[in-house]
């Protein structure tokens, strides 16, 4: 596969709904420069939530190939999700 | 994959319904969105929107035509091959198995809108992984990380992806300090604890202005006996600044950004390649 293919896909075979939050926590602290202090408050500011990650829930096949060859079997319809970059990682 | 040139078969198959909508609400143009489709490639619906209600809409349109579909055209005249796609699948193969496998979220100290964050990996080989500590890893031992890891991590990794993918990377020449320090804080049986701290300056001027200088913090755990990270954290926090290429940030003053590395786990999608791996010199 050429270096950041063009297109990169995932995909399902389960067909699934995503839900998308209607707004986020607020940012509640000001402290700049990066201290032992202030490090967990960083550490948990940038890391997701569970809900942010709720989509990796679902079963994805990593590539499109993948699941044509499963759902081809189990005569499956394909659910394919196709972003630049990779949904479930730098999109 | 979606261009012409493209002779995989995963390509070729997906470029028989690629680009075509059922459901036009909230298009965003392109080959970008969600596709039901059959395995002979026959389409059963697609949309491009973000919007929750689109993508329901489009799946039960696209289970409805399914249902309707003759079993002749929902299934490939011949199955597929698994084997086709070893001939793509060069980055995926790079995979460090014994090495260091780090999850990277990066998100912005003030949230603009959503997405605001984002998700990549970095990959370390097993020698790499090793020489974040001291080859002799005592209590109080402090340990130079090689300048080329903590490079690597400064061109590829400490970057603004946090609304999109940022196709700018950071050249050799933009890396203006890099250093990331271990020190042994505790050595129980074969687990050696360390702390680290560092610092980055990445700036480049042309052809896009735009930079990034974090402070370095983190700490992990190293078992000698298996040789491998048990634990790893490394938390880089600094102003970014300047607009990328594709990462969708339209204000390029000055902000704080942090970016997180823990270690990632080892589902399939947990193995994603980084998305610059192939500048890795691999």
């Amino acid at each position: 596969m050429a270096f950041l293919r063009t297109l990169t896909l995932i995909v399902g075979i389960i067909l699934a709904s995503i839900i998308l939050p209607s707004n986020v926590a607020a940012d509640d602290f000001q402290e700049g420069e990066l201290t032992q202090a202030n490090y967990t408050k960083w550490r948990e500011h940038v890391l997701p939530r569970n809900w942010e990650l709720s989509y990796r829930k679902i079963p994805w096949r990593m590539s499109f190939w993948d699941a044509v060859i499963e759902a081809q079997a189990r005569e499956k319809p394909i659910l394919l999700w196709a972003m630049n970059g990779h949904p479930l990682c730098n999109t | 994959m979606q261009k012409e040139y493209c002779q995989d078969e995963d390509a070729l198959l997906f470029r028989k319904f690629a680009k075509q909508r059922t459901v036009a609400k909230g298009n965003r143009g392109g080959a970008q969105g969600h596709y039901a489709v059959a395995p002979s490639g026959e389409l059963l619906a697609a949309s491009s929107s973000a919007n929750p209600e689109v993508l329901v809409e489009m799946m039960k349109q696209g289970l409805a035509k399914w249902e309707a579909l003759p079993r002749e055209k929902r299934l490939l005249s011949k199955s597929p091959d698994p084997k086709a796609s070893e001939n793509w699948r060069l980055q995926e193969n790079l995979y460090p198995d014994n090495g260091l496998v780090l999850r990277v979220v990066a998100r912005d100290r003030t949230r603009e809108r959503w997405p605001d964050s984002n998700l990549d990996y970095a990959w370390f080989r097993k020698d790499e992984a090793r020489a974040f500590l001291s080859a002799e890893p005592k209590t109080g031992a402090k340990h130079n990380v090689p300048p080329e890891l903590v490079q690597r991590l400064a061109r590829f990794h400490l970057l603004d992806n946090v609304h999109a993918l940022n196709y700018t990377f950071f050249p050799k020449e933009a890396i203006e300090r890099a250093r990331l320090t271990s020190t042994v804080v505790g050595v129980v049986g074969d687990l050696v604890t360390l702390t680290l701290e560092g610092e980055t300056r990445a700036s480049l001027v042309s052809p896009k202005k735009i930079g990034y200088e974090p402070k370095l913090l983190g700490r992990a755990t190293f078992n000698i006996k298996e040789q491998k990270f048990v634990a790893f954290e490394l938390l880089a926090v600094g102003m970014r600044w300047g607009l990328g290429n594709c990462n969708q940030r339209h204000d390029p003053t000055p902000a704080l950004m942090g970016i997180v590395f823990t270690l990632a786990g080892d589902s399939p999608a947990e193995r994603l390649p980084p998305a610059f791996v192939s500048r890795y010199g691999w």
